[in-house]
């Protein structure tokens, strides 16, 4: 039901920007902007291990926990700008800024009458870069794009441990950040659709992974129970579509 | 219209944006059934909680109800008690540091649920149960019953000791040998009067209750012995006094006994008895006091006196081996032998001395015949007898026994004489085995030997007057020209007067046996109780028998009709009865005969 919302949404968008039917709207050709929306998978390994052993210290007390969530795949959002570098009537080279903003997280659960433990672990990121895009050209409408993109990226991992004992209730919510960088290319084939190009895209990122540190305490850093520090990991690939108006 | 359009993109972007916030759904919610509390706790013995003092231990019983026990909690005033649970079933604290004072002991059980829910698993859910006791503290402390003694008031026993003045009185308990007497609820009382109490040794010890908690002091021992003043003779009679019994309430009677007849008085005033016929002997009469209770219970202790002795006239003034009446000189004969060598001569009515003669030779066994006519005597260690004129006081006839008989390694033991010259001798052979043996002593002559074949014993020899019948240690023999012959057995008996016949004691009298064939005779049955086994003596000069009865008496009967003749409470061993005198211990009495 929610995908169906979101692509409701993007039919929307569409049909807005069809109304527009100008390129000259800001006075300059070929200058572009774009939209994506991705389902995105995320390799967060040393997370998923990380939520194992906190999963494993619940069961060791005999409370029969589960895994609900561990860092599924999920929806992102991409955003910016193109221009051309070299503008040409066949091709063009684009270059541009980007942002983009990912989510994914797990939960561990276990609830009876006498309680309930819950413990969910959501990260985000924003990430801004650069950009660049090679349009191949064609006499028809459809067309090829690669593109590849290279963006610093500041995460967020946010703890919900929340326990209740009877009427009893505790919620600890332990925050941490990370910065680092991730390389990004991928392919879009598209296909010019009245003043749009409308199109999906592949691709993969690379990401390289970073600790994570504690919100509250400078240089603490989440381990695991080796004393060894837990990196968030963006990394891999992404399957969306996405819409680009070129002025 | 386009830049109106591109005017609504950042709000689609802000929806696609908020679209991409991911959020974790799902739920792991099992459906467990919620347990049920069964469990209990109680203490199995309230009424060990009416009072607590010091460390105290209870017996409790837990119910789990099939669930794991986690702990149990106490309470006191509220304030958590340390409880050792470490004895299965009990539970024990401490109670001194509390204050004093009625209060209220809780108690929580705590179990796990068991039920395999989340709370259960981190101990959080449990099941409890509380239980309150009304308690009263108690450890302010005790001081011991203390009793003081005993003394004697309105004739009885009457136990004392001091009041308890501290709060908490229930009761005083005294005990008398281990037993509950009474028991006093009034806390001023601080005596009580045994009435039951008849002198016999007896505890007492006195226990304190304080609440529901006893205290004891050490028994005490009481005892009454009843104890002789003295026993003084007066005119011939033993007067005896003794100290009154005390405790007239339990009073009976006193009894006496020692005397000729028992005393019974009824009066505990009259502590004073006459011994009208006090024995006769070396030492005094044993007299023994004791008293019952009017149930006619004996108190266990007795009094004991010794009477003054009744010595009548002493016989003599030295040894004496051996005396005979002789009736037809009515004269005593009496032979100290060894170095005295002395045969004296006593008138036989007043045994007043007449006169003595010296031997020239050591004399030993030394033997007198019944007519007084011989008296015979071992000298030296060769076997040689001396046969004495009993008128003349000369040897008149010897004859060296072991030689007659060719055993000079033989000795002699006793010899008993006749009053033909025939003797009868115990020899010791070499072996030290006895023979029984007779001699002719005038004609030098061994009779014949009988040996007896058993080692040397305490014999008791008689040879009759004839020479023919030998009395030897319960068995009766004869010679019949040639031999000893053995007739039969005859223990306990002696020879009668005429030495016919053999006289024994039975039960409750006499029996008499022919000497010829040892067949009875006569039986004697009496009245009188005798001593077993008591020795006889017959009067050769009366034909009179005398022996100890019980009670310290000496009967002398007469063989042909049984009547008693005579009596003499005696003390002392008789050593001879004849001519109706009874010598104990150097001394004599005439017997008076009826």
């Amino acid at each position: 039901m929610k995908l169906f919302y979101r692509v409701i949404r993007i039919i929307l968008l569409l049909m807005v920007l069809f109304g527009t039917n100008n390129r000259s709207l800001f006075g300059q050709s070929n200058f572009r902007i774009f939209a994506s929306m991705s389902l995105n998978s995320y390799a967060m390994s040393d997370l998923k291990n990380l939520q194992s052993e906190l999963c494993s210290s619940i069961t060791s007390q005999g409370i029969p926990a589960n895994i609900l969530d561990a860092y599924p795949s999920f929806y992102g959002f991409e955003t910016g700008f193109l221009f051309p570098l070299f503008p040409s009537s066949d091709s063009s080279l684009l270059i541009g800024g980007v942002y983009e903003y990912n989510s994914t997280g797990g939960r561990i659960h276990y609830q009876d009458y006498s309680g309930e433990v819950r413990a969910d672990q959501i990260v985000s990121t924003n990430a801004f870069g650069c950009m660049i895009k090679y349009q191949l050209s064609s006499q028809n409408e459809f067309h090829w794009a690669l593109f590849g993109s290279c963006k610093y990226y500041y995460s967020v991992l946010h703890n919900s441990l929340y326990t209740r004992i009877g009427t009893y209730q505790t919620l600890s919510e332990p925050a941490f950040h990370s910065s680092s960088l991730g390389v990004e290319i991928g392919i879009a084939p598209f296909y010019n659709l009245w003043n749009f190009h409308l199109g999906v895209q592949l691709s993969y990122l690379l990401f390289f992974p970073s600790s994570l540190e504690y919100d509250n305490y400078s240089d603490a850093y989440l381990e695991n129970n080796n004393g060894e520090n837990v990196r968030i990991d963006w990394s891999g690939f992404r399957l969306g579509l996405f819409i680009e108006y070129p002025f | 219209m386009a830049r109106m359009n591109l005017l609504y993109l950042p709000i689609f972007l802000l929806l696609f944006f908020a679209d991409c916030k991911y959020s974790p759904t799902g739920a792991n919610f099992h459906s467990l059934s919620i347990p049920k509390n069964n469990i209990d706790i109680t203490v199995l013995n309230a009424n060990s909680l009416n009072v607590l003092r010091g460390t105290v231990t209870l017996s409790v019983q837990t119910e789990l109800g099939g669930h794991t026990l986690k702990g149990i909690q106490g309470y006191l005033d509220n304030n958590e008690l340390y409880l050792n649970t470490t004895q299965p079933g009990y539970i024990s604290f401490a109670t001194n540091y509390y204050p004093d004072g009625n209060d209220t002991l809780k108690l929580l059980l705590y179990t796990s649920t068991n039920s395999g829910s989340m709370a259960d698993h981190l101990g959080d859910e449990v099941f409890y149960v509380e239980k309150d006791y009304p308690v009263t503290l108690f450890n302010a402390p005790i001081v011991a019953p203390v009793m003081t003694g005993f003394s004697i008031v309105d004739g009885a026993l009457t136990i004392n000791w001091k009041k308890y003045t501290q709060y908490g009185f229930n009761q005083y308990t005294l005990f008398k040998n281990g037993s509950i007497l009474t028991t006093i609820t009034d806390i001023n009382q601080n005596f009580y009067r045994d009435t039951t109490f008849i002198g016999d040794l007896s505890s007492y010890s006195l226990t304190t209750t304080i609440f529901n908690i006893s205290f004891s002091c050490d028994p005490q021992w009481c005892s009454y012995s009843p104890s002789f003043v003295s026993a003084v003779t007066t005119d011939g009679k033993v007067k005896l006094t003794w100290n009154q019994f005390p405790y007239y309430k339990v009073f009976g009677k006193y009894v006496i006994t020692g005397l000729d007849t028992t005393a019974e008085i009824y009066s505990i005033g009259d502590t004073t008895v006459l011994d009208n016929f006090p024995p006769f002997g070396f030492n005094g009469a044993q007299y023994t006091l004791s008293i019952r209770n009017k149930a006619g219970i004996r108190l266990a202790d007795s009094a004991s006196i010794f009477g003054p002795p009744i010595h009548n006239t002493p016989f003599t003034s030295g040894p004496q081996d051996v005396f005979r009446y002789i009736p037809s000189k009515n004269i005593f004969l009496c032979v100290a032998s060894g170095s005295n060598n002395v045969l004296s001569t006593y008138d036989g009515d007043n045994l007043s001395f007449l006169g003595y003669s010296q031997f020239s030779f050591q004399l030993s066994n030394p033997t007198i015949s019944s007519d007084g006519n011989s008296i015979y005597g071992v000298v030296g260690n060769n076997g040689l007898v001396n046969k004495i004129n009993g008128t003349t006081m000369t040897v008149d006839g010897s004859a060296t026994l072991l030689e007659i008989i060719h055993q000079p390694t033989w000795s002699v033991n006793s010899i008993k004489a006749s009053n033909v010259g025939i003797i009868a001798v115990i020899l010791l052979d070499s072996n030290g085995l006895m023979v029984l043996s007779l001699f002719d002593v005038i004609n030098k002559k061994c009779l014949d030997m009988l040996p007896l074949n058993h080692w040397y014993l305490y014999m008791t020899l008689e040879i009759s007057s004839d020479g023919k019948y030998i009395l030897c240690e319960g068995s009766l023999y004869t010679y019949n020209g040639q031999n000893l012959v053995l007739i039969g057995a005859t223990p306990s008996s002696t020879f009668s007067a005429n030495d016919s016949s053999l006289v024994s004691v039975a039960e409750n009298g006499f029996k008499i046996f022919r000497c010829s064939d040892l067949q009875l005779i006569q039986q004697i049955s009496l009245d009188d109780s005798f001593i077993e086994n008591a020795p006889l003596f017959i009067d050769r000069s009366t034909g009179l028998a005398g022996t100890y009865l019980n009670n310290y008496g000496f009967g002398v009967y007469d063989l042909n009709t049984g009547k008693r003749r005579g009596y003499q409470r005696v003390c002392g061993s008789v050593q001879s009865f004849q001519h109706n005198i009874v010598f104990i211990n150097g001394y004599y009495k005439k017997i008076t005969l009826n």
